[in-house]
Parts: C-alpha cells; sequence; structure tokens
C-alpha cells in the first residue's frame, strides 16, 4: 500500500512534468507539438504542391516534342539549336522508351494540359490517337511540308476520318538484303540449279523464298537461310505472309475485316500464311526461332550467319555499314518476295489536340520536314535502325542522303530498289484504325502460339478472331464499320485493292 | 520482491474546466499530428482503392473518347469467362504453390547448412543474402543477360560442354521453369534469413536433451527442429505466398509474358489490360479478383495452422 501510494506520487509528479516541460528559454511539449504538426501539414502541402506546381511550370512557351529514344538524340540536340536560330522559337524534345510509345502518348493525350506539343507514332496508331489529334491542315497547309515530295503510300498513311494528321519521318518498307558471296557464288549456284531446277537469284515469290531459305540452312557451318522476327514485331512478318499469300490468289491481300466487320481470319490464305511462317522458322537457329527478337535478328545477319533478310530497311543499312558489320561489302538489296510492297511500322508527327502551341508545333514539323534537315536526319542515323527515307528526292539523289555507303555503290542500289518498291502497284497500307493496339496485341500472342508450338494455325487463327470481335464491339461496331470502310476506299482508290 | 512489480500507469483526470480544456487541446493535437498520416494515407491509398473498386464497375476505359458508364458485374464475369483469365490464374497458381513450396525447402537447407557453421557464419548468411538485396529489375535485366541464347554466359558454357542449350526465356518449354527458378533464387534468401531466425531461438538445451535421449539426426529433425521451426515456416510461406501474386518485374524483364500467353500470371495480365490495352474497368476488376484471392488464400492458410496447432495442443494436454 505504502508502495503504491509513493508510485502513485512518483507518476502524478512525471505527467505534471510532462505536460509543462520547464524548457528553460525552449518550447514547451505543447508548442512543439503543434509546431511538430504545422511542419508534416506544411511538408505534405509542399510535396503536392511542388508536384502542381512543376506541372504548371512545364506548360512553358516553348514547343515540347515527343520522340521515342534512341541514338538520335545528338542531332535532335544540332536541331534544337539551329531551330530556334531560325525561328526564333525554342524547342525541346522529350523522350520515352520506344517499347512505351502507345501508352506515353495516350496518356499524353488524354491529359488536360499537353505534354507533348507535337510528338512521333506508329501510323498503325493514327486511328488510336486520332480523335486528340490535330488535322494539320487546321494549323497550315500540306505545301509547307512539301508534301508533294513524300512517296505516295507514305502519304496515304496517317489519315484519320480523311484528314491528314501526320507526316511520316521515317519510311519503313520490307527489302530483302541477299549476301552476294552466297548467292552470286558459282559453285552454289549450279547446286541450286541440280537441287530446285532453277537458276539461284533473290527470290520472287513464296516458292524460292522458301526453296532458298532451305538451301542455305547448314547448321552444321553456323548458316541459315532466313531471318524474321518471331517476338514483338512477329505482327509484321504475319501480315507480310498473309498479304503476298491474299495477292497470290487475286484476293484483297490482307483485308481483315468484311463489311460488317466480322475478322476475315480463319480461312485457307490466313492458315497458309500462318502455315508458311511457321516453316519460316525451320530455317532459323534454332534456339532463337521461337522468339526472335528484332536486334538479335539484326546481329545475326551482321554477324555472317545468315544468307539473306527480308525485313526492314534498317537491316541492309546497318549491314553495309563495316563498323557494325561483318558482310558489309557482300550485301546487296533487292525487292521482297512477293508482289506486294509491305510498309510495316515507321514513324509519323502530329499535333496533339491538347496542345497549347499548335502553331509552334506545326512550325518545328515542318522545319524537320524541310529537304536539308530531312536529308541530314536519315543520314545520321543510317547506320542504326532509326529513320528511314520517306521523300523521293532521298532516293533520287542517294549519294547525298546515304553517304556512309555513297563509294560501294550500296546507295544506288538500295535507293533504286526502295524506288521501285515504293512504285509498286501492289502496296499494302497497314491497319490503322481505332482499336489497332488491341487487334495488333491479339494479332502477336496467337502468332506467337501458334510458331511456338501452343496452337495450330487455325486454332491460333480462331482465338484471334474472338478477340478482334471483342475489341470491335469494344470500340462500337459501327463506328469500326464506318472507319475500316474508309480505308478499304482509300486502297481502292488508289489502285491496290479493286 | 516488491521493488520490481510492474509499473502501472494511472492517469489522474485533472479536475473542472482546465481538465476539459486541456483534454480538448489534446484531442486537437493529436489530429493535428495525426493529419499529414492521415491526408498522404487518403490521397495515396484510400482514395486510389475507393476508386479502383468503382472504376472496377464501370465501362472506363481510356483508349476510347466515349462516357464512363455503369456496368455492374459485366467486367468481373466478362473476365471469368475468357481463358486468358483461366491461364493466368493457372500461371500464379504455379507460383504460389510451386514456387513458394521450393523456396521454403531450399531456405530451409540453408538455413540449416548455415547454422551448423560455428565460425563466420553472419558473413556467410550475408552473402546469401544479396540476391534479396537486389530490386527484382536489376535482377530481371542481370539474368536477361546471363540467359541470353547467343552471348549469354550460361549457353556459351553448355555449347563449350557440347550441350545444345534452349533459348530459356523464349522457349515455351523453358520460359515458366526459367522464371520459377529466378523466383527461388532472388527469395530463398529470404525465408532462409526467418528460418535461421528460428533455428537460433531453440534453446540448445533442447537438442542436449535429444541427444541424452539417443535421438539420432533424422529424429532430431522431424520431432524437435521441424515442429519447433513451424511457426516461423508459416510466416515464410504465408509471406511468400503473398509476394507470389506480385511477381511481374521479372516476366516484364524476362519473357513481357510470352511466348504467346504462356508466362502471363495475373499480375502480368493486369498490366496488359491496363496499360497496354487500357482498360481501366476490366483492370480494376482484375485487380479486386486478385485482392479477393489473396485474402481468401491467406486466411485459409492462416486457418488451418490454427486449427492444427489447438489440435496439438488438445493432445499435449
Amino acid at each position: 500500500m505504502k508502495i503504491l501510494k509513493r508510485r502513485t506520487c512518483a507518476e502524478t509528479y512525471a505527467l505534471d512534468q510532462l505536460s509543462s516541460i520547464d524548457t528553460k528559454g525552449l518550447i514547451s511539449r505543447r508548442e512543439l507539438m503543434r509546431r511538430a504538426s504545422l511542419f508534416g501539414a506544411a511538408a505534405t502541402l509542399g510535396t503536392f504542391g511542388g508536384v502542381l506546381g512543376s506541372v504548371g511550370h512545364a506548360a512553358g512557351g516553348k514547343v515540347k516534342v515527343g520522340l521515342d529514344s534512341g541514338a538520335f538524340t545528338p542531332i535532335l540536340k544540332e536541331f534544337a539549336k539551329e531551330f530556334r536560330e531560325a525561328t526564333g522559337t525554342e524547342v525541346e524534345f522529350l523522350s520515352y522508351p520506344l517499347g512505351n510509345m502507345y501508352d506515353q502518348n495516350l496518356l499524353a493525350l488524354r491529359q488536360g494540359e499537353a505534354r507533348f506539343d507535337a510528338f512521333d507514332f506508329w501510323p498503325n496508331f493514327t486511328g488510336d490517337f486520332g480523335p486528340f489529334l490535330t488535322p494539320l491542315e487546321e494549323v497550315g497547309t500540306l505545301e509547307d511540308l512539301n508534301f508533294s515530295d513524300i512517296a505516295k503510300p507514305f502519304q496515304l498513311l496517317n489519315i484519320y476520318e480523311g484528314k491528314t494528321v501526320g507526316v511520316m519521318i521515317d519510311g519503313d518498307l520490307f527489302i530483302n538484303t541477299f549476301r552476294t558471296d552466297l548467292f552470286e557464288n558459282a559453285d552454289e549456284m549450279k547446286a541450286f540449279q541440280a537441287k530446285y531446277g532453277y537458276e539461284l537469284g533473290a527470290p520472287k515469290d513464296w516458292t524460292q523464298y522458301r526453296d532458298t531459305a532451305e538451301f542455305f540452312t547448314r547448321p552444321d557451318q553456323d548458316l541459315y537461310g532466313a531471318v524474321e522476327v518471331t517476338s514483338y514485331f512477329v505482327y509484321a512478318f504475319f501480315i507480310n505472309q498473309l498479304v503476298q499469300a491474299g495477292a497470290e490468289k487475286g484476293e484483297r491481300y490482307g483485308e481483315l475485316f468484311d463489311e460488317q466487320m466480322k475478322p476475315k481470319l480463319v480461312n485457307d490464305t490466313a492458315i497458309a500464311a500462318l502455315d508458311r511462317y511457321r516453316e519460316v522458322t525451320k530455317f532459323m537457329p534454332s534456339d532463337l526461332a521461337n522468339a526472335m527478337p528484332w536486334d538479335v535478328g539484326r546481329q545475326i545477319f551482321f554477324d555472317g550467319r545468315v544468307a539473306q533478310a527480308n525485313w526492314w530497311t534498317d537491316m541492309p543499312k546497318g549491314a553495309a555499314d563495316p563498323s557494325i558489320s561483318k558482310v558489309a561489302d557482300k550485301i546487296k538489296c533487292a525487292p521482297s518476295w512477293g508482289e506486294v510492297t509491305v510498309l510495316p511500322y515507321g514513324r509519323a508527327m502530329g499535333i496533339a489536340k491538347n496542345s497549347s502551341n499548335k502553331e509552334g508545333a506545326f512550325q518545328a514539323i515542318a522545319w524537320i520536314q524541310q529537304s536539308a534537315n530531312a536529308n541530314r536526319w536519315v543520314a545520321e542515323t543510317f547506320s542504326q535502325s532509326l529513320m528511314d527515307p520517306w521523300r523521293m528526292s532521298m532516293f533520287n539523289e542517294p549519294t547525298s542522303t546515304f553517304p556512309l555507303q555513297a563509294e560501294s555503290g550500296f546507295a544506288e542500289n538500295f535507293a533504286s530498289v526502295s524506288k521501285e518498291l515504293l512504285d509498286s502497284k501492289k502496296a499494302y497500307l497497314d491497319i490503322s484504325i481505332p482499336g489497332t493496339n488491341q487487334y495488333l496485341a491479339s494479332m502477336i500472342q496467337h502468332v506467337q502460339r501458334a510458331i511456338t508450338g501452343q496452337a495450330t494455325s487455325e486454332e491460333a487463327l480462331k482465338a484471334m478472331e474472338s478477340e478482334f470481335e471483342e475489341t470491335t464491339e469494344l470500340f462500337n461496331r459501327e463506328r469500326q464499320i464506318a472507319h475500316y470502310d474508309e480505308y478499304r476506299q482509300r486502297m481502292i482508290s488508289n489502285g491496290y485493292w479493286s | 520482491m516488491t521493488d520490481i512489480a510492474p509499473t502501472l500507469t494511472i492517469s489522474r483526470p485533472p479536475a473542472g474546466d482546465r481538465a476539459k480544456r486541456e483534454r480538448a487541446a489534446e484531442r486537437r493535437s493529436t489530429m493535428i499530428l495525426l493529419a499529414p498520416a492521415l491526408v498522404f494515407l487518403t490521397l495515396m491509398s484510400i482514395w486510389p482503392f475507393a476508386y479502383l473498386l468503382y472504376a472496377s464497375f464501370t465501362s472506363y476505359q481510356l483508349a476510347i473518347p466515349i462516357p464512363i458508364e455503369w456496368v455492374g458485374f459485366d467486367n468481373f464475369t466478362k473476365l471469368m469467362s475468357g481463358a486468358r483469365f483461366w491461364s493466368s490464374l493457372g500461371i500464379t497458381a504455379i507460383f504460389a504453390l510451386v514456387a513458394v513450396p521450393l523456396q521454403i525447402l531450399c531456405g530451409l537447407g540453408l538455413a540449416m547448412l548455415i547454422n551448423s557453421i560455428s565460425r563466420g557464419r553472419e558473413i556467410y548468411a550475408s552473402l546469401f543474402l544479396i540476391p534479396m538485396m537486389l530490386a527484382p529489375i536489376i535482377v530481371g535485366f542481370s539474368w536477361n543477360l546471363f540467359l541470353n541464347p547467343i552471348y549469354g554466359p550460361l549457353n556459351a558454357l553448355l555449347r563449350s560442354l557440347g550441350f545444345q542449350p534452349p533459348a530459356w526465356a523464349q522457349s515455351p518449354d523453358w520460359a515458366l521453369p526459367t522464371l520459377v527458378a529466378v523466383d527461388i533464387w532472388q527469395w530463398t534468401p529470404l525465408v532462409m534469413i526467418i528460418l535461421l531466425a528460428g533455428l537460433r531461438s531453440i534453446p540448445p538445451r533442447v537438442f542436449e536433451a535429444a541427444k541424452v535421449d539417443g535421438s539420432n539426426r533424422v529424429q532430431t529433425f522431424v520431432n524437435i527442429i521441424l515442429p519447433m521451426l513451424a511457426p516461423y515456416m508459416v510466416v515464410a510461406f504465408v509471406l511468400r505466398f503473398i509476394d507470389s501474386f506480385k511477381v511481374f518485374d521479372i516476366i516484364y524483364i524476362l519473357t513481357k509474358g510470352g511466348p504467346g500467353t504462356s508466362t502471363q500470371n495475373l499480375a502480368y495480365y493486369t498490366y496488359d489490360v491496363g496499360f497496354s490495352r487500357f482498360q481501366f474497368g476490366s483492370a480494376g476488376a482484375l485487380s479486386i479478383i486478385q485482392l479477393v484471392l489473396l485474402i481468401v488464400g491467406t486466411t485459409a492458410i492462416l486457418s488451418a495452422v490454427r486449427r492444427r496447432s489447438a489440435g496439438n495442443e488438445g493432445v499435449s494436454r
């Protein structure tokens, strides 16, 4: 009892002490608590205020141009300086990873204030981004962009609801790059003639492509007959097969939907296309065939392990550069096999609808499109994957656009083949209606399933069809019918489809 | 004896108005002190979760400029009627029910190995902890290089030994086992450290008594170590079970859910729906489904353990 009483007294004393600490000129506990809470509140508000402040600050008067990041950063720094000197306008180039092009751009377009005034995108996404893009002719004229110099198929991309919402800054197309030390070797030619009954040369159709790929597949020599991407960009190669198989049958090649937006994928043409694609993988290094990434595909060609590549234009450009390729003096270009020129991906540039500086954005795009700047854009990024020529003037004077390969004659060869492909009577304008991102995602996943043996061609195409239907419903069938019909009419009116 | 009695804190309420004022001031101070944390929690956790819950019942989708509509359970039913949901759930189950038990097994082995070392135990334990200290994204990139089919050291070594190694992360047969192996490599140390703490907490006299009773190593392991480590193993299992639903980084870096959809777990599927397709309504529904699965799974594990413990206590009484 005595102890308890003593303890109670001690606690009372302690409480009294705590309630009002004699700080001897410092502060009381309560004051300390009040100041601490004020500091906490200020820190919280400061954090959010800082975030909001930085957002406000970012929305300055300069032109903000978004581009997927890459080795063209040095030239962009030059461009920024020269653009300011030429126009008096400040331009800031902002970058995002190539793999995030869709999500970064969509998020930027959907926010209240523009993150980018102008930005680059794959022409496939024209339909996805279309509602949030400014038709270019609302800000300037196509003449300001020297539009008539752009190769015809590239002019026809980037159209949304009849209006041009983007202009190319990178022109990709499929082209064949073959090894002259193999394809023009007398012994190889003789052996090929004996085995297949016709002359060895750059393949012109599926049979020749298949035969040449098979002929040069010699795992014991670490040599393979073909290389195609089977990972993310698997879509482009499947589309190529689908388009060429359709053209062979005289169909509207690559028509993915009928008039009611019902997918046209489970049919003989599409099954044959996917079967052919699967067969091509047999002529690739077996450890990579199931998931050949783009960069690895390029590298094995540069290393001299592949006889030919039906690939984007970055392949011959890189392969002809002796600083990164062992086969620089042993390659030539030829048109890709099949009747139809296929133009997957590439890059376009457009103006965000939420931009507060559309004139500045247009000015920046027009400046890049000026011949001298556009030529430098291509020339200085030539040996990497980056910017491929898209203007006819670039092909007409290839030695100025492609200085690296001018002496060897490769520049002339590359330019003349590219021109031939772009002048072709049959070209396939890639799908670019709203929802393309989702249609492509389904295609990529199910083509991969077929290639890796997780599904037969028919099963994969059925699953693809089912997901295409879901996407069409999600994006509203009636609207999708109108969008695809506009695309169909564009193909027909330009003479690509009948 | 009385001197070491625990001291009880008995606050004496101050009398009258002064006491009321002081209590009010105390409450005010408490609220002001808590306010920053509460504001932060509300903005960063409660509001996003409430919004996620709301979004999961709507047609919210960023890629289409249409008004957001209330769709009830449509997102849930559509997702659960799709094959991709079930295959993703299957992959998640493989991580939870194959990778986690293997981590417990390997962690137990490592813990016992380190516990048996008398000198430099801490150094060895620290070395084993390195994988766990790395950010999962770094682990993904490192393994990506290590397993690269062309210039990766593993395949180079195997080729030099005369094997034909597969493209680990790209092959439909090997991609999932590869991811499971990477997950085990990274997280076994966590299990090891938990179980090592458990082993160290067993009093040496228990082992001495077992030895006196003639118990051999296997008997000691089965009858003493395992039962005494059981609570630690449950903690490790529950922690890793919850984490297994969140495996994302290594999948994103190594396989991107492929080939096809063969390594797409629920977390990756949610990312794909949310941030590749921007169907926020469906992604929200997927997140809610995962949350429910986690709560059910964890509760089931803990209930089973509790029942078993109660049963054991009954037997011992």
